[in-house]
């Protein structure tokens, strides 16, 4: 264990520093693996910049959440009656749980970052495929936890329970924690607020730039009128500053998330890891084709599945592609002959366009070995839906505040956006052009 | 219920058929009241909608039905509109909202006995009491004590005290909601 602060060189935050307790982590082999993660998984085939790993994104997540804890903070500790009652210790400790969740929110990706989660398995829970937070949350509680819990500088206190039930919010926070949550997930969180001007930076595109610190300095505690709660967000002078998020957001949808060639390859990506896994593994979880689960599957078993789970990194895939080891959709990864769009509706299409691409458009194609894809299926889809609200007094914690759609036509202007595409194979491009034309 | 994997018809018409029916008794839906009623819905009423709850301070929230939400609105299945008097907004039929109910008419009817139910008791509770109720809901659980689970929702919503918050669990203990739910919560566990 180092005994002093730590600062990490960022090309988004400048510097991150580090407390000898958060080195450990990182240092850990299991905040280590994000190294070989990469953010945005195979986008660097469509722009070659976008190679940065989920290792960068997790430390510059813990820089913008405490920058907006510290922000807030202080409007608490000042609050009389009217504000919620929040004592130094609860802040104290709030802001190293806030740190340490934002730090290790990522740490359950699988290889090549959201485009694997369509191969996670089935919570037996609850029908429905399991998500990287589960594997986080199961790898703080039992791979994480003595790094957290018996850690000499933890002295106040806090346990990889708390932090893995501060990310997966299981109804057990106490509200002078869940007041935080916000931070980590929602319309203005640290999350993405890193990962757009990461992502924008590394993608070598300006879209996702946005005015961070001018929307750090504004965000404020505000009393909802019809509900009475509080809740974060931001004075009337960073009204610009939100929007440039929420159209950066917007862009960087357009643009790069739901881009048609990258989304081609998270297609390829999920077969390559269906078949590596399948090979792997065949039936041994009880399905083909999945990653362990971070469950037990029977008494003991749940800290191995956990160490097979962190052997998975996108360097093991490449290494199946590069050797012919990673079926049809790796062959065509390995040389660059990804399935192409032959038609897409708008980016908003009416329900008679819909109709029209289900009843028309993708019976033609689904012969020629077609198959759809919607705006709705990517992850960091854009939502229009911004229940941020804006102070409308300038000190203390605002009790009337208003929706940011009522005072910037801009975001009241946004649509969502519901785009359907149809792929084929490359090698039927030519003949399902002919069939559209028709 | 299978919901259209394609498109969540299924969703668009349920939003559409409670603006429809709040309009109908005179009121006007809100989006507070939307977010807690499909909580409700599904919880109690295990009518699978897919949405996935998160509970914040401000109870149960879903970020799908509010994007589903502007994707009718998109549609011209509702029209959203805030209302400065209280601090909330109000959602009224729009010119297709009809239209997206009858692209889902079967699973209305599926849906149609809880739905007459929720809206008789619950149809016209304040954002704030559903709110609480839905809160509780969401932290109800086999073994929990009823102490314990007013303790709970006291932890997570301070603002309102446990005496307020017993009432509200008795009213749901009474109108067979909180057994519902805890059925419910019962039968996910036991599928583990």
């Amino acid at each position: 264990m180092g005994s002093a602060d730590k600062i990490v060189r960022d090309p988004i935050h400048g510097f991150v520093k580090l407390s000898p307790w958060e080195q450990d982590i990182v240092d850990h082999r299991v905040f280590q693996r994000l190294r070989r993660i990469r953010q945005l998984a195979m986008t660097e085939m469509v722009y070659p910049g976008a190679c940065h790993t989920r290792f960068e994104h997790s430390l510059g997540v813990m820089q913008v959440a405490t920058l907006m804890f510290d922000q807030l903070r202080p409007q608490l500790e000042g609050s009389s009656e009217s504000g919620p009652s929040f004592t130094t210790d609860d802040l104290d400790k709030a802001r190293v749980i806030v740190r340490l969740a934002a730090l290790l929110h990522d740490v359950g990706h699988p290889p090549f970052s959201h485009a694997g989660e369509e191969v996670m398995p089935t919570n037996p829970a609850t029908g429905k495929k399991y998500k990287h937070e589960d594997y986080s949350t199961s790898l703080i509680r039992h791979v994480l936890r003595d790094c957290i819990d018996n850690h000499p500088t933890n002295t106040l206190g806090v346990s990889a329970d708390e932090i893995s039930s501060f990310l997966q919010n299981d109804g057990s926070l106490p509200f002078h924690l869940l007041f935080w949550r916000p931070l980590i997930t929602s319309q203005m969180d640290a999350d993405r607020a890193d990962y757009l001007l990461r992502d924008s930076h590394h993608v070598g595109v300006a879209y996702g730039q946005y005015d961070l610190h001018r929307l750090v300095a504004t965000q404020r505690v505000v009393r909802d009128r019809e509900t009475d709660n509080f809740m974060i967000g931001v004075e009337k002078g960073g009204i610009q500053a939100v929007e440039g998020l929420i159209l950066a957001r917007y862009m960087m949808f357009v643009q790069v998330y739901f881009h048609h060639t990258r989304r081609a390859y998270d297609h390829h990506l999920t077969g390559v890891l269906k078949y590596v896994l399948d090979r792997a593994y065949e039936d041994r979880y009880g399905e083909h084709g999945t990653f362990p689960p971070p469950h037990e599957t029977q008494a003991g078993t749940v800290q191995k599945h956990l160490d097979e789970y962190l052997g998975w990194t996108d360097a093991r895939v490449w290494q199946a592609i590069d050797e012919g080891a990673a079926g049809p959709d790796g062959a065509r990864i390995k040389e660059r002959r990804h399935d192409r769009r032959v038609h897409e509706t708008s980016h908003f299409p009416s329900a008679h366009e819909m109709d029209h691409f289900y009843e028309v458009v993708v019976p033609q194609l689904i012969p020629l070995g077609g198959y759809t894809d919607k705006a709705d299926n990517s992850w960091y889809k854009f939502e229009k839906s911004a229940n941020i609200l804006v102070a409308t007094t300038d000190r203390g914690i605002d009790r009337c505040p208003v929706p940011l759609s009522e005072r910037s036509s801009l975001v009241r202007a946004l649509q969502e956006v519901t785009q359907r595409r149809v792929y084929v194979p490359l090698e039927r491009r030519d003949e399902a052009k002919q069939a559209l034309r028709m | 219920m299978h919901l259209n994997a394609e498109i969540p018809w299924e969703r668009y018409a349920l939003i559409a058929d409670l603006i429809k029916r709040f309009h109908d008794q005179g009121t006007t839906l809100r989006k507070t009241a939307l977010q807690k009623l499909v909580f409700l819905l599904q919880r109690v009423f295990t009518v699978d909608c897919d949405y996935g709850y998160t509970l914040y301070t401000y109870g149960p929230y879903c970020a799908d039905l509010a994007r589903d939400l502007d994707i009718v609105e998109g549609l011209g299945g509702a029209e959203v509109t805030y209302d400065g008097s209280c601090g909330g907004y109000e959602i009224r039929p729009g010119s297709t909202t009809d239209e997206l109910r009858g692209r889902a008419a079967d699973f209305l009817d599926q849906i149609a006995e809880p739905l007459d139910r929720l809206i008789a008791d619950y149809g016209r509770s304040t954002a704030k009491d559903l709110e609480l109720r839905s809160t509780i809901i969401y932290l109800a659980k086999p073994g929990r004590s009823t102490q314990e689970l007013v303790r709970m929702v006291n932890g997570v919503k301070p603002h309102f005290t446990e005496a307020q918050i017993d009432v509200a669990r008795r009213e749901l203990e009474q109108n067979g909601y909180l057994a519902g739910a805890i059925a419910q919560a019962h039968a996910l566990t036991a599928a583990r």
